[in-house]
């Protein structure tokens, strides 16, 4: 809300300031043509005048020879001639041709040069405009990621707190007291993987994580995390099928892979809350080892296709956001995949259609050979 | 027969652990994690209080609090939000809430401000001494209703302008400090500014005063209070 308005405010003045621009340069090609035309007149009223003071000399000197007139014209008033058949004294159509020429490239100086500032200043607001937007976008991310974090470490916190505060003032029977245990337990949990998800994702924006690729098996390291998140999250109405080639090795960093495949996963059963079926593939498609993970759930529209990689990036209002997340999974995602140099991509029919994610990564003998 | 507390909650732990709390202290709980099932329950059960999470899926705190205002629901709705803004708390407050607590919060804390709320909307229940309608200076007041007839039209009046005035009705020729206002129209917690009071004021004389800047019913003493009656007398010599 508060965005749209700064946006709306910004924008205002952006207009404002680019209308008063086109205003300025409209202005500045009008008076030059008019200055033009201004110039054009000023020689004919010229013209005019030297008819008539040669005229009048003409007059003075009717008995002399022509080529005497004529020397003297061109002599005093370059511009002038006398007209062959009637003798009297005219414009040449030299000079006549010259002003049309002058007054001709005026005008396509003025127009080609107003043309070239129209589009220098099309060019500056429609690239000041691509800042504005993206600015106040990124602004607007900033923010969300911001309350989504807060949200995020606040909540367990808060559950923390109220769970100690239960423990310390109430007299609880034992079995009550255990289950208040528990639940601290799994708050320290979403507290922990929370925590881990920031700092990754900030060894990512500064670069700060070393990266050392090795010969990594991704059938094994993505069965140990098909494992822990099947042990971890309840999927009693998500229905898991994988299908897992066996050897399928790339260079990559065993520990940044099991962080990817984790976050697809958890990103699949976060959007299913209806369940369905969460399908998890890993096969060699030519020179390229490719993971696909598809799930039932709520899906995207194509617009948000290329933005839910972005970094701080949430499909939902912060205020009425139905799952957890601060925007960092999917980013981590790519950027893990970037690293490994390969890809992601993701597709979906539409909202409430389900989703599909397929990474693909350079599969090791490949790599060795390039 | 306890009071009824509706949580409104998406984050099952917290709702748990306070559902807990709350039972302990002798309060009935319902529990309601989304804003749509929460206005159902607020307009079907009426419960006494309201315990409003902000950020909940589909329908926001915000839009919920605005909701059933719309609707004429008077129940005490007190936030409880990670949102921690001064922008936020405005916000809750002037979409009609009544207190606004973040999170993480003490559970002692917010169970003495649950029962301070529930106090107030007792003591605002209890039908004063001269009934539930005041009559003064042509005006009309219904208490239960939140309505007044002026002399020239019918006002709908908000749950804070209602009870500070049936505060200083009560307390009719007695000089009303702020600090009692507070305490009474706000409670436990002492958030708004004496501003907001002498706004409050400003609004009610608008209302019911013939001319606001002469008032004969509402009178200010600097320094001390406020002051009501229902007999029209003049405005009171400043005095420091």
């Amino acid at each position: 809300m508060q965005y749209r308005r700064s946006f709306r405010h910004h924008f205002v003045i952006f207009v404002l300031l680019s209308f008063i621009a086109l205003a300025q340069l409209s202005w500045w090609v009008i008076f030059q043509l008019n200055e033009g035309s201004r110039v054009t007149k000023l020689q004919h009223r010229i013209w005019t005048e030297q008819i008539r003071v040669a005229s009048e000399q003409a007059g003075l000197w009717s008995e002399r020879p022509r080529h005497e007139l004529e020397t003297w014209l061109q002599r005093v008033f370059p511009d002038l001639t006398l007209e062959e058949a009637s003798g009297k004294i005219i414009v040449s159509a030299a000079a006549e041709k010259r002003l049309r020429r002058l007054a001709g490239g005026r005008v396509r100086m003025y127009v080609s040069e107003g043309a070239f500032f129209i589009f220098l200043l099309l060019t500056g607001i429609g690239y000041m405009y691509w800042v504005l937007r993206r600015e106040i976008l990124y602004e607007q991310q900033q923010s969300s990621f911001l309350s989504a974090t807060s949200h995020e470490l606040k909540t367990p916190i808060t559950s923390l707190r109220l769970h100690l505060d239960t423990l310390i003032d109430r007299d609880l029977p034992k079995a009550q007291a255990l289950d208040v245990l528990s639940t601290m337990r799994r708050d320290l949990d979403r507290l922990t993987d929370q925590i881990d998800r920031q700092l990754q994702a900030q060894a990512f924006v500064f670069g700060k994580r070393k990266l050392s690729l090795q010969p990594t098996d991704l059938t094994d390291e993505t069965q140990f995390i098909l494992k822990e998140i099947s042990g971890r999250y309840n999927l009693k109405d998500l229905q898991l099928r994988t299908h897992l080639e066996p050897d399928v090795t790339v260079m990559a960093d065993p520990e940044r892979w099991q962080i990817l495949v984790r976050n697809l996963l958890e990103n699949a059963i976060k959007y299913s809350p209806g369940g369905g079926v969460l399908q998890v593939s890993l096969t060699r498609a030519g020179r390229l080892a490719q993971l696909h993970v598809s799930d039932e759930g709520v899906g995207f529209s194509q617009v948000e296709c290329e933005r839910i990689f972005e970094r701080f990036y949430r499909i939902e209002s912060e205020e009425t956001r139905r799952t957890h997340g601060t925007g960092l999974g999917l980013y981590l995602v790519r950027e893990i995949a970037r690293s490994f140099g390969g890809s992601v991509r993701a597709s979906s029919e539409g909202k409430g259609k389900g989703a599909a994610f397929i990474v693909e990564i350079p599969l090791a003998e490949e790599k060795r050979l390039a | 027969m306890p009071e009824r507390i509706l949580l409104v909650e998406d984050e099952a732990h917290i709702a748990q652990g306070l559902k807990l709390n709350l039972e302990s202290e002798g309060f009935a709980v319902c529990i309601a994690d989304d804003g749509r099932k929460a206005i159902e329950r607020i307009l079907r059960d009426e419960p006494d209080l309201v315990v409003l999470d902000v950020e909940l899926p589909g329908l926001s705190g915000f839009e919920v609090c605005d909701r059933v205002r719309h609707d004429g629901s008077r129940v005490p709705i007190l936030f409880l939000t990670v949102r921690d803004s001064e922008d936020d708390r405005i916000r809750g407050l002037e979409l009609g809430g009544d207190d606004y607590m973040t999170k993480p919060f003490s559970v002692r804390e917010l169970i003495q401000r649950i029962r301070a709320m529930l106090r107030r909307g007792s003591w605002y229940q209890e039908t004063p001494r001269h009934g539930n309608v005041l009559e003064f200076g042509g005006n009309r007041v219904d208490f239960r209703a939140y309505k007044a007839r002026t002399s020239d039209s019918e006002v709908i009046l908000t749950q804070k302008e209602c009870m500070l005035l049936k505060l200083l009705a009560e307390g009719e020729g007695r000089v009303i400090g702020r600090d009692e206002i507070l305490d009474r129209v706000w409670g436990y917690d002492r958030y708004p500014s004496s501003r907001t009071i002498d706004n409050l004021i400003l609004r009610l004389r608008k209302h019911f005063e013939a001319d606001p800047k002469n008032p004969k019913h509402i009178h200010t003493l600097y320094g001390a209070g406020y002051r009501f009656t229902s007999a029209p007398t003049p405005a009171e010599p400043p005095s420091r």
